[in-house]
């Protein structure tokens, strides 16, 4: 809401107030401040609940209430022996639809130039002057809040107004030359035969304000906000009016807006003949009451404000206070329970008075919750592995669905998006991470570590599935250049290392390795961890096609985790005094087809062993000169402890002894030759 | 029979006047795999057993002396050529390979370590959800004007939307259990909001809900000044101004002493000295009517306010994209 300040103190007298303060603190924080040929005009946030703070007088109230200074209502027209009008006839279909509709019939009017004072008022609330009729149905909507409508009476067929919805078929051109179609949940103030505007909403081209014209009805009327908000929607038409209208109307003001666009009209054109208004209304309407509570008020504030001051802020309100009874004058139609007069005191107190209170009561012990503590651990680790977290928006385009999916079926579209790169939920962060990483190439960060724990979104027999996962990407080289390092590109081990890593700090033992499919990975390049028979993680290459897609020069490779299902098998580790008698070590260098899987010779060689504690490492992996064609050597470190007791030579030579008769007759290993 | 004393006096004369390859070999001579003391202590087991005491106990002895003058002598050795090398200590030092938090987990992290320490417990809720959820038991009618704050992502042939804030899960949380309660609500929202330097179609927001006997603004007002002193630093001011949400009744801004200018005036606070943080109220009794709550025995507080904003005004941030860009050169941050 623009409110110019000159207009302003036409109502108040607002010398010496910090007015941005006030209206701040009465809810309605001046959002900026603009010259408009000096004069000042604030543009002021005004919440849905306050359509009266639509209107200068709302303001000026408001001012009062908070200050407590006198406001000087504007001047009304007053009948005296006015005529009425005769054939004319205006009808309310349904009183819910439409609870008042004042018409007021015009004549002699010269639809002229507005005087200077009414064209500076109206271009300080942002508007075009236009003409007389409509300048002042203009001041009188944003003066009183009330909007009005003006009609050329001779394009009033039959003399009727009906206040009717819609039917189907009927059309209507409105103001902006647009022809729209109507239906049944239209509203509109039509005459005889047609429709000649849509209430509340906007006018009709052919019935508005010509020059030809010289007679007017003039209409200020209430509509139902819902309906009007419905309309607007629907017909996606927003006016001064419609804002005003579906923020909801006041009763009382649509006389008082009539009566004070008489007397301005009547002060501007002295011939103007005016007749006594049709004023159709829902006679039953509604005086809220509530019951005053004093204790219930001081409570809920948490302060101990008396009684005389509660009374006096509700009279400055304009609340009339009736024993232990408020009543609540029309325009505040936001105030319709006790705890709404709690905001009244409140506000126009001042919250600033109100102490504070820390009190955690029996009862409230904060439990730790499970997915946020194994989240905010897994993330730590991560982070101190050299791996930087980010956000991403978690939408996706088709385009990027396609790469991954034949059909998009199974993902969840948004129907209204913002545009087509952000049309769909992704399916797991990976697509978003990708992006990060291309985004990062362009700028030449190349070696690039990145991780997300974040959700995926699928549509799986129409039950909408989210899940979270930590999706892990890397790509470049595994460490920065610089002076010590001899950095490498990083691969699939790189991410086989962090994976056992994050499953070893969350003490899961038992997994076993298979090698997968996914869309996302290079089909050689695929492998998937597998903890008590669920697959929780798919890891490896990332496809050429989404590596292409974003066009990456180097590999990347990923780990997508479900976070959800990993969770169920999360435990704490427990430790072990460490063994006071010294392990006993041998270094093999064993030569094996070059296909043999290392896992395949680790389980014969944990198979072989007796003794209590064995631990084997891989430090070597050799073709070439001195292995024959076809086979490679693996030297392996074998660590053996006894635990309790020092190992003698001799057992150890006997567990060697088994595991290198069992390697060579299961795989045909042997001893590389020193 | 071995002399061990004779073998020991051999030994170090030999030491005495030995250059530096000579010290070497001999050390491999004497202590060495194959060398004279190990085959000595190898052999004692052939030995008779009143011999192989004393032997075994001279021999072991010799051995640790011959050690310990080894280590002597190379320490010295070496100690000496230490000094006279060049170190370069302006090198830079190897950088340890450290990533980094994001910055909005960073804000969220401390928000939550601040509402869990005075009491607050985690719930989360999803991010699809339905209308009634979002916004009809938290008394926003269809059609009501305040549905314009919050423009809507809606999914494709369903009647399910994408959360507008984190606020549905105040009703998930109080559907599931009796008062007291007292949760936070981290988590991602969507409004139909073009990306701009303040806006996000998708964001991240904070909620909390106190409910139970006798809650009233002073402990909204405790609560949330206390988050504000331990977030933005001790001498933060809080100041709390009306506004208008549906689910609440009264509702509120909360605003805190600018943390750019301390009150003083600067361009991010317009000069006004304050900052707009987060919304907040007393649960409106209409939205515990839809929870099945008795009104008339509990009251209680609630609110909610960006992640993206409190985190641009901890880390100095001025452009809300910088966020979800992800450049990695950005979320290492500086040091100012």
């Amino acid at each position: 809401m623009r409110v110019s300040l000159e207009w302003l103190a036409e109502y108040i007298d607002i010398k010496g107030l910090d007015l941005p303060l006030i209206l701040e603190e009465c809810g309605f924080p001046v959002e900026s401040t603009e010259n408009v040929d000096g004069d000042t005009v604030y543009d002021i946030e005004v919440t849905a609940n306050r359509p009266d703070i639509l209107s200068m007088i709302g303001v000026a109230k408001e001012i009062k209430a908070k200050t407590g200074r006198n406001i000087k209502l504007p001047n009304i027209y007053l009948f005296e022996k006015e005529e009425r009008i005769k054939d004319f006839k205006i009808q309310i279909h349904n009183y819910d639809d439409t609870p008042r509709y004042i018409g007021c019939k015009i004549e002699n009017i010269d639809v002229q130039e507005s005087p200077e004072w009414l064209k500076r008022r109206i271009k300080s609330y942002g508007l075009n002057p236009k003409n007389l009729l409509i300048d002042l149905t203009n001041y009188v909507a944003v003066e009183t809040g009330q909007p009005l409508h003006a009609f050329s009476y001779s394009l009033i067929e039959g003399n009727e107004i009906n206040i009717r919805r819609a039917e189907k078929g009927e059309t209507i051109k409105i103001l902006s030359g647009e022809e729209k179609d109507l239906d049944n949940d239209i509203l509109v103030i039509a005459d005889k035969s047609k429709p000649i505007a849509i209430a509340g909403v906007i006018g009709g081209e052919e019935s508005g304000v010509k020059k030809a014209s010289n007679t007017f009805i003039i209409e200020s009327a209430l509509f139902n906000p819902v309906l009007i908000r419905k309309v607007s929607k629907k017909l996606n038409i927003k006016t001064d009016a419609s804002f005003r209208f579906e923020r909801g109307g006041c009763y009382s003001m649509a006389e008082f807006g009539l009566l004070r666009f008489l007397y301005l009209l009547k002060k501007s054109l002295q011939d103007v003949k005016i007749f006594i208004p049709i004023d159709v209304k829902n006679s039953i309407t509604k005086q809220n009451i509530i019951d005053l509570d004093f204790n219930f008020i001081r409570k809920k504030l948490g302060t101990d404000i008396n009684n005389e001051e509660i009374i006096s802020i509700l009279k400055r309100l304009d609340f009339i206070v009736n024993g232990n009874r408020v009543i609540i004058p029309d325009f505040r139609r936001d105030i319709s329970f006790p705890v709404d007069i709690i905001e009244e005191i409140g506000r126009i107190l001042g919250y600033s008075k109100i102490k504070e209170r820390i009190f955690i009561p029996e009862g409230c012990y904060a439990k730790h919750n499970n997915f946020y503590t194994q989240y905010r651990k897994i993330r730590d680790y991560l982070i101190g592995l050299g791996y930087y977290e980010v956000a991403t928006l978690g939408l996706v385009s088709k385009m990027e669905l396609d790469i991954i999916s034949l059909s998009t079926k199974d993902f969840i579209k948004i129907a209204n998006p913002i545009n087509q790169n952000l049309e769909y939920l992704t399916p797991s962060p990976i697509i978003n991470l990708m992006k990060v990483i291309k985004n990062n190439v362009v700028k030449r960060n190349t070696d690039l570590k990145i991780f997300e724990i974040g959700k995926g979104f699928i549509k799986k027999d129409n039950r909408y599935i989210e899940n979270d996962y930590l999706s892990l990407l890397i790509t470049g080289n595994d460490l920065d250049k610089r002076w010590y390092n001899q950095s490498r590109k990083v691969d699939i081990f790189d991410i086989k290392g962090i994976m056992e890593y994050i499953l070893h700090n969350f003490g899961i033992k038992e997994f076993n390795i298979i090698k997968d499919k996914s869309n996302y990975f290079n089909p050689d390049q695929c492998i998937a961890y597998i903890i008590n028979r669920e697959k929780i993680v798919v890891a490896g290459k990332i496809s050429e096609d989404l590596k292409d897609h974003y066009n990456l020069e180097n590999d990347v490779y990923c780990i997508n985790i479900d976070f959800n299902r990993l969770m169920n098998y999360i435990k704490y580790k427990s430790y072990r005094k460490p063994g006071v008698y010294p392990s006993v070590y041998r270094d093999l260098a064993l030569v094996v087809d070059v296909d043999l899987k290392y896992n395949d010779l680790l389980q014969i060689i944990t198979s072989c062993n007796s003794l209590p504690f064995i631990n084997v490492r891989l430090f070597d992996i050799y073709k070439g000169k001195q292995i024959p064609d076809g086979k490679k050597s693996m030297a392996i470190n074998l660590e053996f402890n006894g635990t309790t007791r020092t190992l003698t030579d001799k057992e150890v030579e006997e567990v060697i002894d088994r595991i290198l008769d069992s390697v060579k007759e299961k795989h045909g290993a042997y001893l590389r030759e020193k | 029979m071995h002399n061990i004393n004779e073998l020991k006096n051999e030994i170090f004369q030999l030491l005495e006047n030995a250059t530096k390859d000579e010290v070497e070999s001999l050390k491999i001579k004497y202590l060495g795999r194959k060398g004279i003391l190990p085959s000595i202590l190898r052999g004692l087991k052939d030995l008779p057993q009143e011999e192989r005491k004393k032997v075994g106990k001279e021999a072991n002895i010799l051995r640790k002396e011959l050690e310990d003058y080894f280590t002597k002598y190379y320490k010295a050795n070496t100690t000496i050529q230490k000094s006279s090398s060049f170190l370069d200590y302006s090198l830079p030092g190897r950088e340890p390979s450290i990533g980094s938090i994001h910055p909005l987990s960073k804000a969220m992290d401390e928000i939550i370590d601040i509402f869990t320490r005075l009491g607050f417990q985690i719930e989360y809720g999803p991010d699809i959800e339905t209308d009634y959820y979002n916004f009809e038991a938290l008394n926003i009618p269809k059609y009501h004007p305040s549905r314009d704050m919050q423009d809507t992502f809606y999914i494709e042939n369903s009647d399910l939307l994408l959360r507008t804030h984190t606020s549905p899960v105040q009703i998930r949380a109080m559907e599931k259990s009796k008062p007291p309660i007292r949760i936070i609500v981290p988590g991602r929202c969507y409004r139909k909001d073009e990306i701009d330097p303040s806006h996000s179609p998708v964001f991240h927001q904070i909620e909390g809900l106190y409910v139970d006997k006798d809650v009233s603004f002073a402990d909204l007002n405790g609560i949330l000044s206390a988050f504000a002193r331990d977030y933005f630093g001790t001498d933060t001011k809080t100041r709390f101004t009306p506004s208008y949400f549906p689910f609440t009744e009264p509702s509120l801004e909360m605003y805190v002493s600018c943390v750019f200018c301390e009150g003083k005036g600067c361009n991010v606070c317009k000069h006004t000295g304050w900052l707009e943080v987060l919304g907040c109220g007393l649960v409106n009794p209409k939205v515990f009517e839809y929870v099945g709550y008795d009104a008339n025995k509990y009251s209680g507080f609630a609110f909610g306010g960006g992640i993206e904003r409190f985190a641009m005004l901890k880390y100095g941030i001025n452009d809300m994209r910088l966020f979800f860009e992800n450049d990695i050169d950005f979320l290492k941050g500086i040091i100012k």
